[in-house]
């Protein structure tokens, strides 16, 4: 875990991850209640590409990160119970 | 009216001091359904001066602009640029290779295809690695550059020509609407119809479960 809650680029990244030589980002959406909802259907295209530019800049303030992979997750969670959508954008 | 950006985008590569100047995006990365693709404009700055940048004065990052303004930037851009190149990368490849591993691919393709001549790349966001020309990431770029701008209208455009053709082979999904992004509406009707053959089966939508799978 290299971060939480982090303000990069004019936008929040809710969760950022190592494993290896990956990195994942990831957004992470509440649901309460019934009712259908998909994480994927939570992230808009908009929010999409603010958090990718949250993730650009910062990863332009860490040349030492250059060589790794990027992922951008979504985990939904609702009600307590998580789901994880991977390379979800 | 819109917003003169232009210059100010011109005005950003050519303080790089280079006459050719190559600027890569993409689009339709977080969609459901339908190919990314990629592209890559370069630009002459040698010739992109007074008359000829002219069409260049509402130049922006293709998301800023209304799909009027992008249409009339994309004409603008193959008229000003000294060479455009496109790839459609489609929702197999993306399936097969992974969303990120596709992307990265396509953008590299884009600027070994404009180098020579190009003498500075510039890519939006994110670095290529080592197998792509020497390139610079911009954070932003598609708001700084106009290369990269350039690259982004073209990508865009494109990309929503060719979901609304797609509407026409697959009418009940309605890509003309949100071109292939998730939707509440887009999701229903995966839900009950499946997925069509241009949804990319390899992302993990709940709606492609299908009605009887019960959300957590």
């Amino acid at each position: 875990m290299l971060g939480a809650n982090v303000w990069a680029g004019g936008n929040e990244l809710d969760l950022i991850a190592r494993r290896g030589r990956q990195l994942r980002f990831v957004e992470v959406k509440e649901k309460r209640g019934p009712g259908y909802g998909d994480p994927l259907e939570m992230v808009t295209a908009e929010k999409q590409r603010r958090v990718r530019r949250a993730a650009a800049a910062w990863l332009a303030a860490r040349p030492e990160l250059d060589g790794l992979t990027v992922r951008f997750d979504v985990v939904a969670v609702r009600d307590g119970a998580l789901q994880r959508v991977e390379d979800a954008f | 009216m819109g917003k003169r950006t232009g210059q100010k985008l011109l005005k950003f590569d050519r303080s790089l001091g280079a006459r050719f100047v190559a600027g890569a995006d993409e689009a339709g990365r977080g969609s459901l359904a339908g190919p990314l693709v990629v592209a890559g404009v370069l630009l002459d700055y040698a010739c992109l001066k007074e008359h000829r940048v002219r069409p260049l004065t509402y130049l922006n990052d293709s998301k800023q602009c209304s799909e009027q303004r992008r249409e009339e930037l994309f004409h603008a851009v193959l008229a000003c640029a000294e060479k455009v190149a496109v790839r459609v990368i489609p929702p197999g490849d993306i399936d097969r290779y992974g969303l990120h591993k596709s992307n990265l691919a396509g953008l590299r393709a884009m600027l070994h295809a404009l180098s020579p001549p190009a003498e500075a790349c510039l890519v939006d966001g994110f670095r290529l690695g080592p197998s792509a020309p020497e390139h610079t990431a911009v954070v932003d770029g598609d708001e700084k550059s106009a290369a990269i701008a350039a690259a982004s209208i073209v990508a865009k455009v494109t990309r929503d020509r060719l979901m609304r053709r797609l509407a026409a082979l697959y009418p009940a999904y309605g890509f003309a609407q949100h071109v292939g992004y998730i939707t509440p509406g887009h999701s229903a009707v995966v839900r009950r119809i499946g997925p069509s053959a241009v949804h990319r089966l390899s992302f993990q939508a709940l709606c492609y479960q299908g009605e009887a799978a019960v959300p957590v």
